[in-house]
């Protein structure tokens, strides 16, 4: 899937967060925004999501303008999405039952083993740890088998192992199901081990794109900076 | 004077045998207390004590056991029992349904909030009780009377709790379904309803002691049968320990549907932190 944004603002109620966003995501490509705290990651997300109407400009995907959201584009959030009631399996089996898959256990069963949480399918959200719980959203947005993919710091909770093994899981997946991956951080090692391209967001929209693979660390801070 | 300033020995404390006797040891003084209150009981009342309050009129505690040994073992009160049970659970049951559909309704859409809240506003704030010459009005038997009477008091408080938890839940969960692709009736069913039941089980809560209290004064003013309306007749026919035994019945089934309600609020509610901590205790 591809996204175009023109003139795009973004903004909760009175206050625009962030305006004049310009930005183009490839059809399958990983393209990772970063930013500092606030400056409106997470709201870019929304809106590509669908769940936050642009104030102004315009968003398309695959030439279409966004108007809601939809399991084409799935957002995994920053925040605890995960239902408390629902025990890990049924978290993930969630969003089997959405695309009507059969043998729903089964499956379920095999994303949370991909995020490493086998043994933990039964458990409850309030009986997993911050890390763990991200890795359970992870498997059901993945189980949703999006064609885009809007990642919100999805390892930002993890230790450095666990969360180099994650990385590589995703790279792994991306090579063998290449969806479109949007993938936010403010992490700018992280940005560099997984993107095809960096976005550096700032309030005043889009400070740069640098491809990954030419672009150093540096640089990156440097436009963050800037 | 100095024998004011003297200071009285604080008593040793009570030994309550530490932590581990203490489970026992309270249960000892509760029952002790419960004991004692009905020794009192039977003290004022065999004495004939009048003390302002006249306990020479209230039968003894041994004269309402034997009414109620007796009536235990007639078949009226075990019918009386039925009719107002089935009173109050199908007064109570529409009003869950009601009160669960409406208030979800009015929680998640403005229009039927404006069209639905302003008359519920105005009714609202009647006491159900209070309805019971419309209620005899309106229906054709003193049955479905005291079925609506009951289903009124139950009906607001679980529209208000349900409404108010459904406008308290967090949007991300929504935002979450939304984005994976389920659609209206699939936020309703995996989101909106669970989510909401920890508030709707505090509504039944409250409706089902409420609906009991109207059950039993509707009873008085206007059934035929049921236990408020066998302790209002004992009480015309100066048949006092019939009438202790009547309340002691009302609290006995009040005490046990509330205690329904609750349990089944605990199961259905059993992923909240605070019972999960209770399952592991
Ligand atoms: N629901 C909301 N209502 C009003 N303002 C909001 C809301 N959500 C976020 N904001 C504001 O929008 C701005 C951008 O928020 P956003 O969550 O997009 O930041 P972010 O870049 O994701 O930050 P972080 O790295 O800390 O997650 C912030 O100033 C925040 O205060
Ligand atoms: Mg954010």
């Amino acid at each position: 899937m591809r996204f175009e944004l023109s003139g795009v603002t973004l903004g909760y109620g009175g206050d625009a967060v962030v305006g004049g966003l310009d930005l183009e995501v490839r059809s399958g490509e990983i393209l990772v925004v970063v930013g500092g705290s606030g400056c409106g990651k997470s709201t870019l997300l929304r809106a590509l999501a669908g769940l936050l109407p642009p104030r102004g400009g315009r968003i398309l995907a695959d030439g279409q303008p966004v108007r809601g959201p939809s399991s084409e584009r799935a957002l995994m959030f920053q925040e605890d999405a995960l239902l408390p009631w629902r025990s890990a399996r049924r978290n993930v089996e969630l969003a089997l039952a959405i695309r009507k898959v059969p043998d729903r256990r089964r499956h379920s069963e095999r994303w949370l083993a991909e995020v490493g949480l086998g043994e933990h399918a039964a458990r409850l959200p309030a009986q997993l740890s911050g890390g763990q719980r991200q890795r359970v959203q992870l498997a059901r947005t993945l189980a949703a088998q999006p064609r885009a993919i809007l990642m919100d710091e999805p390892f930002g909770a993890l230790d450095a192992q666990t969360r180099a093994g994650m990385q590589q899981m995703l790279l792994d997946l991306h090579r063998a199901n290449p969806a479109t991956v949007v993938f936010v951080t403010h992490d700018v090692d992280e940005a560099l081990i997984l993107a095809d391209r960096v976005a550096v967001l700032t309030p005043r929209g889009v400070e740069a794109v640098l491809d990954a693979s030419a672009a150093t660390k540096e640089e990156i801070l440097c436009s963050l900076r800037a | 004077m100095t024998a004011l300033l003297e200071q009285t020995q604080a008593p040793p404390a009570a030994t309550s045998g530490g932590r581990r006797g203490g489970y026992r040891a309270r249960w000892a003084v509760r029952l002790t207390s419960l004991a004692a209150a009905v020794l009192a009981w039977q003290w004022v009342t065999a004495g004939d004590v009048r003390l302002w309050v006249r306990f020479d009129r209230l039968p003894t505690p041994v004269e309402v056991w034997r009414e109620l040994v007796r009536q235990l073992g007639e078949p009226v009160h075990y019918e009386d029992v039925a009719q107002s049970l089935v009173r109050i659970l199908t007064g109570f049951g529409i009003a869950a349904v009601l009160g669960i559909g409406l208030g979800i309704a009015i929680g998640r859409s403005r229009l039927l909030a404006d069209v639905l809240q302003p008359l519920f506003e105005v009714v609202r704030p009647i006491p159900a009780i209070a309805l019971v010459p419309v209620a005899i009005l309106l229906f054709p038997t003193n049955e479905q009377g005291i079925v609506f009477i009951t289903f009124v008091s139950a009906f607001f408080p679980i529209l208000v709790s349900t409404r108010h938890a459904v406008r308290a839940l967090p949007t991300v969960w929504e935002d979450a379904i939304a984005t994976i692709g389920g659609g209206r009736i699939r936020t309703l069913a995996s989101v909106v309803l669970p989510g909401a039941l920890p508030g709707v089980f505090s509504g039944l809560s409250v409706g089902i002691g409420v609906s009991w209290i109207c059950v039993i004064s509707a009873e008085m003013i206007s059934g035929d049968y049921g236990v408020g309306y066998r302790t209002w007749k004992a009480y015309t026919i100066v048949d006092y320990p019939g009438v202790l035994v009547g309340m002691l019945t009302i609290g006995a089934l009040g005490w046990l549907t509330s205690a329904s309600v609750e349990r089944a609020g605990r199961w259905a509610t059993r992923w909240l932190p605070a019972n999960l901590k209770d399952r592991t205790r």
